[in-house]
């Protein structure tokens, strides 16, 4: 009799979640098994008919690439670099709109608007800021003497400016964070008051630790992310100036539609997958020493 | 009872997803199904049946890249056709230039091909390597197309490994546009500068831009107290580093440079090219000529420039002059400006049936209308594209008139340049990243050249 209903418990389980691996079967694992194919072929198109199996050549190719080698480069200062300058930002954000002031609700809404402008507007409106001959921000800076700068036709100076684009528009995170921060109970901050703690030692000994589990989710969220930026590099400067802004995904997407490359296009997919796998798993190993879960003892 | 209810609502569960799953797969074969019915007629049924029967309705898609405007007016081509063709529907895609070649690929990744679609000269060899072209030669020698009528240079250009896979149907020319509002006004052209002459030098040009490029005191580059950073309008706007196809190339031919060797590799370390490079170089180092930057304030497009009031000249397509009559711009019309010798590009757009298409015959005369006199001429009756088909001459000169004769005299100089692979990816993949800015003054331009030459290797 147990049996049976054990039986009967794990049919009503496969029936429950069948619509997920459903759509997960058809949307992701036939993709992805296709993608994998075409990755040890020379295929032009995904479904063409002519093709020849070439073995590891195109990861041999995409190694040689040196505009591949910029993109992973550009990749990994978005992800080096740009991650935590952007959690950091969230994270600041997030602490001076939990502050009691009046109109706190205002701000909120502020800050949070940007985040609802489709990310193609956001990028536009920034080109017209950034803009060194018209845009807002050297009229702005020329007002104290500042010369124009070209932020946008500059090597050195347009990855800086799609970090701040991330910040701009990191209205999630922030809503992730000041939900955190709402959570954290206030006898903690109490205790350590008592014990004599300043403001910056109730933050690094109360705050940081109990908002700890959503730093890591923002963190992963947002380096993968920034693994896979794509719209800011091709809408704001065309990936340039010279390959400065050249992300691994704008890469990929040239290989497939510009150079008619999927062969190409499947192996840096399959590449980047895996770098994202490598790097969240040790992301999720290293949270075990970082990350303080109150639930668990 | 509980578990009846479980039971009830895990059935309904998958009941649903299934259900989702088939509807998915089934509207697709539907459409196949109906697709096939419409078709049974032409292919699957042979074509002995076609002759007795009167022709059943199909509907095809014909897709081409374009703005509103453009789109509207093919749209009233295409009407014509249904017109004269009342058992074809022909359903219009339309996208702009960026997109569209981005659908095409996914539309033949994804067996979605439209059944007729525009084509460029720049992607036949491309495109045509995928295999999404069908095979004209054929149903063109079968249906006795008259090609004579059809430059055979311009057919050249839409052929693949000898074969016609697209035929030209407008030939459109680069030529070079002046504002004349800013030439007649006094204020916006104080040292009083004549409009550029019909086949221009770039000395020529210099000397008039340098006379338009006014600061916010009204002063020109080259005189005292000229501030470069505060130019209010420009007396010419040229990206050389971003419009290598069209502009760089024939004003590389005019010096008697050339922009590809015919191995493909990059001809520019020539002392000729250099000096062409340098020229424009120099030019936006004097603040003659708009920067990239500036370029992209001004509305990102270097070929609408005058539209915007603040450029005096610039380089632009026979198809720009719909933009300019929207923008209500009084614009003139001359050659490129030389160096040595009168050049220009020809890019003739053409049209093609996809290799899966279903509708093979309704395809066949839509793009036999399309190419032919009866399309031609109604193409050039609209008076903004030039025809590829001579047949069509005369209709364009009456419609477009004097005044856009020029477009047609402008094809004499006209570089024959195929666009192989190596080209395309010069032009579109690599070129624009690593010279657009050495081309403005910014940066090291052997250094792009060298880099370029390793990456077309």
């Amino acid at each position: 009799m147990k049996s049976k209903l054990r039986r009967y418990d794990t049919l009503i389980f496969f029936l429950f979640i069948s619509p997920w691996i459903i759509g997960f079967s058809l949307f992701f694992l036939v993709p992805f098994g296709t993608s994998v194919f075409y990755a040890f072929t020379d295929a032009r198109l995904p479904g063409a008919a002519n093709y020849n199996f070439v073995g590891l050549s195109n990861f041999v190719d995409m190694f040689n690439n040196p505009i591949f080698s910029k993109s992973l480069g550009n990749t990994a200062y978005f992800v080096i670099i740009g991650v935590p300058i952007v959690t950091a930002g969230m994270l600041l954000l997030a602490l001076l709109l939990n502050m009691n002031v009046k109109g706190i609700a205002l701000y909120r809404t502020f800050y949070y608007l940007p985040t609802l402008v489709p990310i193609v507007a956001t990028v536009i409106i920034w080109r017209l800021v950034f803009n060194s001959e018209f845009g807002i921000l050297n009229a702005g800076l020329s007002v104290f003497g500042i010369g124009k700068i070209d932020w946008m036709g500059s090597e050195g100076l347009i990855k800086p400016v799609i970090i701040l684009l991330q910040v701009w528009i990191s209205g999630s995170g922030v809503l992730i964070f000041l939900a955190a921060l709402k959570n954290v109970p206030k006898h903690l901050y109490e205790a350590v008051l008592i014990d004599g703690a300043n403001k910056v030692q109730s933050f690094f000994r109360v705050t940081l630790p109990m908002i700890s589990p959503s730093i890591l989710f923002v963190v992963i969220i947002q380096t993968m992310y920034n693994f896979q930026m794509f719209t800011e590099a091709l809408l704001l400067t065309k990936g340039g100036p010279n390959y400065a802004a050249y992300t691994f995904v704008y890469n990929i997407y040239k290989s497939a539609f510009t150079d008619l490359k999927f062969s190409m296009a499947m192996t840096q997919s399959i590449f980047l997958f895996a770098l994202i796998s490598l790097v969240t798993f040790v992301l999720m190993k290293l949270s075990k020493r970082f990350v303080y879960y109150e639930g668990e003892k | 009872m509980k578990t009846n209810r479980k039971w009830l609502l895990g059935l309904f569960t998958l009941v649903l997803s299934m259900t989702i799953i088939i509807s998915g797969c089934g509207s697709s074969n539907n459409n196949g199904g109906s697709n096939t019915a419409a078709n049974g007629g032409q292919s699957d049924n042979g074509s002995a049946e076609q002759t007795e029967k009167p022709a059943e309705p199909v509907t095809i898609t014909y897709s081409q890249w374009g703005t509103a405007e453009e789109l509207q007016r093919t749209q009233e081509l295409l009407d014509k056709f249904m017109e004269a063709n009342p058992s074809i529907t022909v359903k219009l895609e339309g996208k702009d230039w960026g997109s569209y070649w981005d659908g095409l690929t996914a539309n033949a990744a994804g067996g979605t091909l439209p059944d007729v679609f525009k084509t460029s000269y720049a992607f036949i060899e491309k495109y045509a390597e995928l295999g999404i072209f069908k095979e004209l030669d054929g149903p063109l020698a079968d249906n006795g197309f008259d090609l004579n009528n059809i430059d055979p240079s311009l057919l050249g250009l839409h052929k693949y490994n000898g074969k016609q896979v697209s035929l030209p149907i407008d030939a459109n020319v680069i030529v070079w546009y002046y504002d004349k509002a800013i030439f007649a006004d006094p204020k916006k052209n104080p040292k009083n500068a004549p409009v550029p002459s019909l086949e221009p030098t770039w000395d020529e040009i210099i000397d008039i831009a340098t006379k338009l490029t006014l600061d916010k005191n009204g002063k020109n580059p080259g005189e005292a107290g000229f501030d470069g950073n505060n130019i209010v309008q420009w007396g010419m706007s040229v990206s050389p580093g971003s419009s290598m196809d069209w502009f760089l190339e024939p004003e590389l031919w005019s010096n008697g440079a050339k922009l590809v060797n015919d191995d493909g590799s990059l001809a520019l370390n020539t002392p000729e090219a250099r000096q062409v490079l340098d020229f424009f170089i120099d030019a936006t180092k004097k603040k003659i000529n708009t920067t990239p930057a500036q370029i992209e304030g001004l509305g990102g497009q270097v070929n609408l420039g005058i539209t915007t009031g603040k450029v005096a000249m610039n380089p632009g397509g026979n198809w720009n002059t719909t933009n300019f009559k929207e923008a209500k711009v009084d614009y003139g019309i001359t050659y490129l400006p030389k160096f040595k010798e009168n050049k220009t590009v020809v890019q003739p757009a053409g049209i093609a049936i996809s290799s899966n298409t279903k509708h093979e015959e309704a395809a066949y005369k839509l793009l036999a209308w399309l190419a032919g006199p009866e399309g031609q001429t109604e193409l050039a009756k609209q008076g903004y594209s030039i025809p590829a088909n001579k047949a069509a001459s005369d209709a364009y000169i009456a419609t477009a008139g004097e005044a856009n004769k020029i477009f047609l005299d402008a094809q004499q100089f006209g570089i024959i340049s195929p666009f192989t692979v190596k080209k395309t990816d010069l032009v579109w993949t690599y070129g624009e990243q690593s010279l657009k800015n050495p081309l403005a003054g910014d940066g090291d331009v052997d250094a792009a050249i060298k880099d370029l030459e390793s990456k077309l290797k």
